[in-house]
């Protein structure tokens, strides 16, 4: 195993153009992410969670969207400096990424089968470059959507033909995310099953192009606790079975810490913590993570109001010149409204951006 | 089935309304079909209304007036010699409907492209001036467009020919289909196929500028608003290349609400032949509409009244199933 | 206007006011929705022009639209003619500009009825549900199922040709779209909060209808009025050419395109030019259209 992270980002600075100005949605972040963990992303909405996994997958839409700054290293090559085509050739195969809402997020008109099918069709045609170097895909995907893509396979003679071979492989992903009737389920529209069954089968998606790291925006934010549980024990289960890292992205604390074996802690486009989740959970440093841990409700019937930290996120149009968390913050000194504080190591592994630490 | 049911229902209530119609027209059904001699022979005139049970109560007019309908009975053309109406439609209608087929397809076409490209291009020059370009086409009236082709293309430029729908002087097809044009082209008749080919073309295309433009306003919004959508983002995150998630996601999507357009199409088109056969001289049953109205022929129009609300009811039947098809909620949800 | 309680006043009145304020806004900046404001704005001047010009006996065109040989007979359009002469020597810009009130004051007299007619109806059936509402659908599908053109040429056959038994024949078999549309709008505000609290209240329905659905339902149903104008020129244009709206020798917009068809060899600009001047119309009216729906943002 060696010690080379997977997916390496520095320094990276992403802004959107909006009629009322520039808004820094990621500034100056530093992440990095190593071969098989799960990593969780956490913070309120707006803090850039969303725009930092886009950007991973290249899919922010670049009009409004625009990295300003950084380097995005993954296997060796920036992809940052790559363009649109070349960038294409790591999405699903390298990196994939699943969303929210399930039921939005699939095809209402095709079945789930040649859905998933056609995934594994992507990941068929592109092996023949290898799985590391993976980045001139375009003879590749022009074979690919000529000749299958098209062919409706609800045709009885061309779908015994080519969904047969596919098939089994369906069927595979499909039980890997524990599906049990799977043979029905493949014939299945998206309306037709539950919101649970459809976030399983985004995973069996994304995992069926067999990549190396897998972006989860909010996966479970729109289903209900039980499943959510159901849903995240088959993420940490799979990770160890496919050996494929897993980015979780959440609002949610509790939900990462269920699952992930290191959190990052997000606020305002900047990193403030990033540690090991027992770590984080036993001695929680910055003093915004202090203030997310204290106001999860115990459970408890006690006497005591519930806990919120004071204060609103700044402005993004308009940052701050120094810590983005000065104005909140209950330990905040002077030279936190001068100058940013650099996100520093303090002992293994536990990363923290804050004054009191030491600059 | 439902649809089906109330479909019947439907052309009931067109039948029904018909009936009425045909009894508020002014004048005396005699007189018309008799002419002048129901003036000289009033006991004549008189024993013809009789006989067509003029004098009876509405109740049992109305039950001869369905009993006829269904043998096919839709009484005599004045404005063609007193022939059987039903005759006269027989031998125009296959033509119009030959003219139809085309035009659909022309509409379809130029819809369906025009629609993806100012959609996939949109606020950019091409398509502003494709906007242009329909808008101009829709708010035509059929005839002037029918009359702008027929001067620039016939008469200007030589290219088609006008009057009848293929040259008279070709051997005509043996009537297999009833169709000529499908006739023609089965018996390897390619002269005639050809000609009727010529003579179709112009009058399709003026009825196809006329409604492509409603394909094209609704496809470019449908594939706008697609393309934002979710599954659009999933497509991309699997690593798709932007022409399978254009149109194998995205286009077909977007092509569902299309099709609720399909009934208001061919309404377009029927009423449009009214006008560009008669600019065009094609014998198809648009003329003989406009010739029934032009001669007062009330049989004639009533009958081709009730035709063309046959036709639009079982092409909104046949959208309804397509919508079917093409949209697994509506079938299964 | 509706009176509205004060209430109610503050939720939706004055997004309305402010839309028609964007709406101005929208019609400054976008130059689709600016020329069709100039081309309606400059047939409904014209339209009022010929109106009052026939009523206080003055001509306001440069020759008399029914006099015959003005000017040669088929003469090209020059200075003198603008347009052109006919074969009986009658200026054709002169007939054209006579028969400007016809069409349009069909296509607004026709669209306003259906609009209002259409709103009570469908509204109405939509709040009072069952039978009704069912019998109301089936008519309308009747209505669709046969064409329009083909509809009103019938029981204009009844009435007599005519502007006026024309005009009555359209508002017969046109509002049955706005009731739909009104039935689909208000079918999905009756179960708005606002509206069950005015029942609670003791609002008899009636009153419901006209102080909270209607002026609600109104916007989308009057981004479809606007386009559907020209869909009735167009119509009313097709009964004209058919020879069922005027009667000769006056003139109308559809009636000159069938008069001057037999013309089109030795003098194309003849038939073709009336067509224009329909299809600009028509154009007017979408291009304003569109520039309302864009402001008001109804899709």
């Amino acid at each position: 195993m060696s010690d080379q992270p997977l997916l390496s980002i520095k320094n990276l600075t992403i802004s959107y153009e909006t009629k009322s100005g520039r808004l820094l949605a990621v500034d100056r972040t530093n992440l990095d992410v190593d071969k098989n963990t799960f990593i969780a992303v956490v913070g309120e909405s707006g803090c850039g969670k969303s725009t930092l996994a886009l950007s991973i997958i290249g899919l922010l839409s670049t009009p409004p969207a625009k990295v300003n700054s950084g380097i995005m290293e993954y296997k060796s090559i920036d992809l940052l400096t790559l363009d649109e085509k070349q960038r294409r050739g790591y999405r699903g195969t390298e990196i994939a990424m699943i969303f929210q809402e399930p039921l939005t997020s699939l095809n209402p008109v095709y079945r789930v089968g040649d859905q998933i099918a056609e995934a594994v069709m992507v990941r068929e045609l592109r092996k023949g470059t290898g799985r590391d170097s993976g980045i001139d895909t375009n003879v590749m995907q022009k074979t690919y959507s000529t000749k299958a893509a098209y062919l409706p396979s609800r045709i009885p003679k061309l779908r015994h033909g080519l969904t047969k071979l596919l098939r089994n492989e369906i069927i595979q992903a499909l039980k890997l995310v524990r599906i049990a009737d799977a043979e029905q389920v493949i014939d299945r529209y998206p309306f037709e099953l539950s919101g649970g069954m459809r976030q399983r089968i985004m995973i069996a998606m994304a995992l069926a192009e067999k990549p190396a790291l897998l972006v989860a925006d909010e996966p479970t934010t729109a289903l209900d606790v039980t499943t959510q549980a159901q849903v995240l024990k088959l993420m940490k289960e799979l990770m160890n079975e496919v050996h494929t890292s897993i980015l979780l992205i959440t609002h949610d604390f509790a939900v990462a810490s269920q699952v992930a074996d290191r959190i990052v802690v997000m606020y305002a486009g900047d990193i403030v913590e990033d540690a090991n989740v027992y770590d984080l959970f036993s001695e929680p440093l910055h003093p915004y993570s202090q203030g997310l841990l204290a106001c999860i409700p115990s459970g408890s019937k006690d006497k005591g109001a519930l806990k919120a930290i004071p204060g609103t996120v700044p402005d993004l149009r308009n940052p701050p010149i120094g810590c983005k968390f000065a104005s909140r913050c209950p330990h905040v000194m002077k030279v936190c409204y001068d100058k940013p504080p650099p996100l520093i190591k303090t002992k293994s592994n536990h990363k923290v951006a804050c004054f009191l630490y030491g600059e | 089935m439902r649809r089906f049911f109330l479909a019947i229902f439907v052309l009931l209530g067109v039948v029904v309304i018909t009936f009425i119609l045909s009894h508020s027209l002014g004048g005396d059904p005699v007189v018309a079909w008799l002419g002048r001699t129901a003036g000289a022979h009033p006991a004549l005139a008189e024993a013809y209304r009789i006989k067509y049970h003029l004098r009876d109560p509405l109740w049992v007019q109305f039950y001869y007036y369905i009993t006829n309908l269904l043998q096919g009975n839709l009484g005599l053309s004045p404005s063609r010699g007193f022939i059987p109406v039903s005759e006269v439609i027989g031998e125009t209608l296959p033509l119009t409907l030959q003219i139809a087929f085309f035009a659909i397809v022309l509409t379809l076409v130029l819809g369906t492209v025009l629609g993806v490209v100012s959609a996939k291009y949109h606020h950019r020059t091409i398509d502003r001036s494709i906007r242009s370009f329909y808008l101009a086409g829709i708010s035509s009236p059929v005839f002037f467009l029918a009359i702008l082709l027929l001067i620039v293309f016939t008469l200007m430029l030589h290219l088609f020919p006008s009057g009848s729908a293929a040259d008279p002087n070709l051997t005509a097809p043996t009537p297999i289909t009833w169709i000529p044009m499908l006739d023609s082209l089965i018996e390897l008749n390619f002269p005639y196929f050809l000609s009727s080919v010529q003579h179709t073309i112009l009058p399709s295309l003026a009825l196809a500028l006329g409604t492509f433009g409603v394909i094209v306003r609704v496809l470019r919004s449908s594939m706008l608003e697609v393309m934002h959508a979710n599954y659009i983002r999933t497509a991309r995150a699997k690593g798709l290349d932007e022409n399978t998630v254009f149109f194998k996601h995205g286009l077909r999507n977007a092509m569902i609400p299309v099709v609720t357009l399909a009934s208001l199409v061919i309404t377009w088109m029927m009423t449009g032949t009214i006008f560009v056969e008669n600019i065009f001289a094609y014998p198809g049953i648009g003329q003989y509409v406009f010739q029934a109205l032009a001669a007062q022929d009330y049989p004639g129009i009533l009958a081709t009244t009730l035709v063309f609300a046959i036709i639009i009811v079982s092409s909104t039947l046949a959208a309804d199933i397509l919508y079917a098809v093409v949209d697994p909620q509506i079938r299964l949800g | 206007m509706l009176e509205v309680s004060t209430e109610e006043e503050i939720t939706y009145l004055p997004k309305i006011q402010g839309r028609f304020r964007d709406g101005f806004r929208v019609i400054r900046e976008d130059l689709g929705a600016l020329i069709g404001a100039l081309i309606v704005l400059g047939f409904v001047t014209t339209s009022i022009a010929v109106y009052v010009s026939n009523l206080i006996g003055v001509q306001i065109t440069p020759y008399n639209p029914l006099q015959e040989n003005v000017g040669p007979a088929l003469a090209a359009p020059s200075f003198a003619h603008l347009f052109g002469t006919d074969i009986l020597g009658r200026d054709v810009f002169s007939r054209i500009v006579i028969a400007t009130p016809a069409d349009f004051s069909v296509g607004i007299v026709v669209i306003a009825s259906s609009f209002f007619l259409g709103a009570l109806i469908g509204s109405y059936a939509a709040f009072h549900g069952g039978l009704l509402d069912e019998a109301l659908m089936r008519v309308t599908d009747i209505f669709f199922a046969i064409p329009a053109l083909v509809l009103a040429m019938s029981i204009g056959l009844a009435l007599g040709p005519g502007i006026t038994n024309m005009t009555v024949a359209l508002m017969i078999i046109w509002w049955p779209p706005y009731a739909r549309l009104a039935r689909g709008e208000a079918l999905k505000i009756a179960h708005q909060n606002y509206i069950e609290a005015a029942k609670l209240s003791g609002l008899g329905r009636f009153m419901i209808l006209l102080k909270h659905v209607l002026p609600n339902i109104t916007i989308t149903m009057l981004v479809y009025a606007t386009l559907d104008v020209g869909t009735v020129i167009l119509i009313y244009s097709g009964l004209s050419y058919l020879g069922l709206a005027v009667r000769p020798p006056h003139p109308d917009w559809g009636e000159m395109v069938s008069l001057y068809q037999d013309w089109m060899i030795s003098a194309p600009w003849l038939p073709l030019i009336p067509g224009f001047i329909i299809a600009l119309g028509v154009i007017g009216f979408s291009l304003l259209g569109d520039g309302i729906r864009d402001a008001l943002e109804v899709y």
